[in-house]
């Protein structure tokens, strides 16, 4: 039904593929926000500040570096994301473990943003990539998923 | 006292990846409980987005949020080893343990299928589909699935069902688990399985987890009555032995939180004597087709 890279007789369980498919779209919605940036750079770039003060007053070349890196930077994480959930895909634990760590390291953040700052969490704002992250989360720590991965890696041994 | 056994002493041996596995499970379980009243607080500024808000609140209350939280404490309070009753997926109490058979899987199956049983198909995406259209849209749909309980921590090894009015929203219906080897009833009965037998009456929501799913008929006896009576029908050569009181009577709930009441009376149907087509006939119980009561002291 999943293709032939299941390892084993290992059924992939649903949970491992909804988390895998949530993975995905939460790189997809980095490579938006990216494309987003790209399209109005000069405004982007006139947003950052080094030393409160503007940057592009005063060097826009390397207020334009300063972006380009950080999205270079931010573009690599993405695909290194998405390689990451190939692996959860084809049952790696410790994949799946730093996954979760992502997706638990960001909803802790959120969180404390929420309780101790008073951050508003709506639609407009971030109420969607929590709702991935925790759905992330909540899939791939699900008891599926655990024997899943640990199935695949026996049968790898 | 004779030695008893060697029995793994102590604790188990916990691995840091299972306490890992632990945590992350419990904090995607809080995080879930935190998601629901982010939704709840944010549906309450929308106006008649407010309805498809509430579908999605139900659905992730129902099928992420309850679940979680539920496996989480039930593997806290509920004991795993044999009380008579099966488990659902979430870790809750689900139907009684109400009926026992001797004999191969072959003899079983023939058995259930003379006396007019068929078996439910596992649950798979596409069945699933076909029993929600089929009740639904009232059409027949014979080998509907069961929904999986565990026992000796393993879903069903498989269950038969019969129709009644032809849909699949009520039910007699009745899941069969291998018992492990060399393990006992409570009292020392040696059988080769424990099977579960219930009627679905409707469909409707558990009162535990909101899910939709079948309502039971709280009169277990009846349903058991119903599966021995068909089989000692079908295959005259059954050997009934009947265990009086093998769970004290009790009322209390399923996994979906309906009412449950029994006499507590354990049907052991043993199909030793059955002949199976094709085999050579095995050995045939001088007492096929009578019944043995095992009653308790009194």
């Amino acid at each position: 039904m999943t293709g032939t890279v299941a390892p084993g007789r290992v059924e992939r369980p649903p949970s491992v593929i909804g988390g895998v498919l949530l993975m995905w779209v939460r790189a997809l919605t980095g490579g938006f926000a990216i494309l987003t940036v790209v399209l109005s750079w000069d405004s982007f770039v006139g947003t950052i500040v080094v030393n409160g003060e503007k940057l592009a007053r005063s060097d826009p070349q390397a207020a334009g570096a300063v972006l380009g890196w950080l999205l270079a930077a931010y573009g690599l994480y993405l695909v290194l994301y998405l390689g990451l959930a190939v692996l959860v895909f084809t049952g790696h634990n410790w994949a799946r473990v730093v996954a979760m760590s992502f997706a638990s390291v960001s909803i802790l953040l959120s969180f404390a943003d929420y309780a101790l700052n008073g951050a508003q969490i709506t639609l407009r704002t971030s109420l969607v990539s929590v709702t991935i992250d925790i759905l992330i989360l909540l899939a791939l720590s699900s008891t599926q998923a655990r024997h899943y991965a640990r199935a695949a890696r026996a049968s790898r041994a | 006292m004779p030695e008893t056994p060697a029995v793994p002493s102590g604790r188990r041996r916990v691995s840091p990846g299972a306490v890992l596995d632990g945590f992350f499970f419990v904090l995607a379980g809080l995080a879930s409980v935190w998601l629901a009243v982010l939704l709840a607080t944010e549906s309450l500024g929308l106006g008649w987005g407010l309805l498809w808000f509430a579908v999605l609140f139900w659905a992730l209350l129902a099928y992420l949020v309850l679940p979680r939280l539920h496996r989480i404490l039930t593997r806290l309070y509920v004991p795993d080893y044999f009380i008579g009753r099966t488990r659902t997926s979430d870790g809750l109490l689900g139907d009684p343990v109400n009926l026992a058979v001797i004999g191969s899987a072959e003899q079983l199956h023939a058995a259930l299928a003379a006396a007019g049983w068929n078996r439910a198909d596992d649950v798979t995406l596409a069945s699933s589909w076909r029993i929600v259209t089929a009740t639904v849209r009232r059409r027949s749909y014979l080998r509907a699935p069961v929904s999986p309980l565990l026992l000796f921590d393993r879903v069903q090894d498989f269950a038969y069902q019969q129709e009644v009015a032809n849909n699949p929203a009520k039910r007699h219906h009745v899941r069969f688990w291998r018992c492990p080897d060399g393990w006992m009833l409570p009292g020392g009965h040696r059988v080769d399985w424990v099977a579960a037998g219930t009627f679905d009456r409707a469909v409707g929501l558990s009162l535990f987890t909101l899910q939709v799913t079948h309502k039971i008929d709280e009169h277990t006896d009846i349903e058991r009555d119903h599966v021995v009576a068909s089989i000692r029908r079908a295959v005259p050569q059954t050997r009934l032995v009947l265990i009086r009181d093998f769970a004290t009577g009790y009322h209390s709930r399923n996994g979906g939180g309906d009412n449950i009441q029994t006499d507590g009376d354990l049907p052991v149907i043993d199909l030793r004597g059955m002949p199976l087509i094709g085999t050579p006939p095995g050995t045939a119980l001088p007492d096929g087709g009578t019944v043995i009561e095992l009653t308790g002291l009194s």
